[in-house]
């Protein structure tokens, strides 16, 4: 017999765990017949569940987490790194690109320093075209992240961490630049054929 | 999968690749059955009546809600190869009721001046408990072996162990169980039953 010792030792909240522990451990179709015999449906309880864990999703999913919200911030951030490495490759000025490419400078410092902005869809395809990079390789990093691309955001921390501010590109950075914008391509086309 | 110490760490506890994202949850959910929804709603109920949440939450699905949001938001994450993910909601639920209880609790001594028990490094904790053993108690006392049975198990004991320190068979064992599978139901207010 369990003895007063045991019962001093268990608090509610034990027993109450004992008594979840119960009817996780039901073998469903027993559950059911539990509540059959008590004249209950077990349909009617099951859907109200699953109704507010659909809720839950769904709520999740229209929020933006900070989470998600970061996520965006450092693709963003690789994007405009990647612009200012783009200039220092070719030695061209932000009022040069500006006028070249024909984009607002504003937009351009925006991009390259900003990286809660989220840079118009025509920009993104000026300077694609401008620096004859592979057809939507800065939109990924550009526009909000549709689904998770761990990836992606790894080698845009990557490529982040190993670039420098100032000054004409080492060979290293070429390399990196290069890697970068060729993994971008490739992300691109496989985005493409999904 | 077992479920003998479940724990819901909280983020930055454990810097290892065990814990389920939020795509990884979703996928879970849709993955759920009949039994399972059951299973949840149950507990769900359970919760809601016991912790008389009903001036928290409208009913015992917000409850369940509360949960799965916060498994997806990473609050509670869910620890892929120690328990199943039912057995991380109904953890989840229990630690989120348990808590509102406690702070209820607190703020009935604050608002009432009621002082605390002496020695009790957790007053709130320490009065719901001894309310909550004297009903569980109570109900459980018309199953025969029903309130040592719930002892034992809420000491970890299997059930072979509960049978032998018992002396019960297992067809005594199993029909305790299930009668006190009925009583928690009842107890819900899914069988109509108030408990009050």
């Amino acid at each position: 017999m369990a003895t007063k010792k045991n019962e001093a030792r268990s608090s509610s909240p034990d027993l109450d765990a004992a008594l979840i522990d119960f009817i996780l451990e039901a073998p469903d179709d027993e559950l059911v017949e539990v509540f059959h015999d008590m004249g209950l449906d077990t349909a009617g309880i099951a859907a109200k569940a699953q109704q507010a864990a659909e809720k839950a999703v769904a709520l999740h999913r229209a929020t933006p987490t900070q989470e998600g919200l970061n996520k965006v911030e450092s693709l963003h951030k690789g994007l405009g790194i990647l612009l200012q490495m783009l200039r220092r490759r070719d030695g061209i000025s932000e009022e040069s690109l500006a006028a070249k490419a024909q984009i607002d400078i504003e937009e351009i410092r925006r991009v390259e320093y900003d990286p809660a902005y989220t840079p118009k869809p025509r920009t993104v395809y000026q300077l694609e075209n401008f620096f004859r990079l592979p057809e939507r390789s800065l939109t990924i990093l550009a526009g909000a992240a549709h689904k998770r691309d761990k990836e992606l955001e790894e080698e845009v921390l990557r490529f982040a961490a190993h670039s420098k501010d100032l000054g004409k590109l080492s060979h290293d950075e070429h390399k990196l630049l290069r890697d970068f914008v060729r993994f971008l391509a490739s992300k691109s086309d496989d985005r493409r054929s999904e | 999968m077992k479920n003998a110490d479940v724990s819901t760490l909280s983020p930055g506890e454990d810097g290892s690749d065990n814990f389920a994202d939020a795509p990884r949850v979703e996928l879970e959910i849709r993955s759920l059955s009949e039994g399972d929804w059951t299973k949840l709603g149950t507990i769900a109920s359970y919760l809601f009546k016991v912790r008389a949440l009903k001036n928290t939450w409208a009913e015992p699905g917000d409850l369940l809600q509360e949960a799965v949001t916060r498994t997806l938001q990473g609050e509670r994450r869910w620890r892929l190869k120690k328990v199943s993910f039912i057995y991380h909601l109904a953890r989840t639920m229990e630690s989120i009721s348990g808590h509102l209880a406690e702070n209820r609790e607190r703020d009935l001594r604050q608002a009432f001046r009621i002082p605390a028990p002496l020695h009790s490094p957790n007053p709130e904790k320490a009065t719901e408990s001894k309310e909550r053993l004297n009903i569980l108690r109570e109900w459980s006392a018309e199953i025969p072996h029903g309130w040592d049975v719930l002892l034992l198990k809420a000491e970890g004991k299997s059930a072979s162990e509960i049978q032998c320190q018992l002396s019960i068979s297992s067809a005594q064992y199993e029909a305790t169980r299930k009668r006190i599978e009925r009583l928690l139901i009842r107890y819900a207010g899914l069988g109509g039953y108030n408990g009050d």
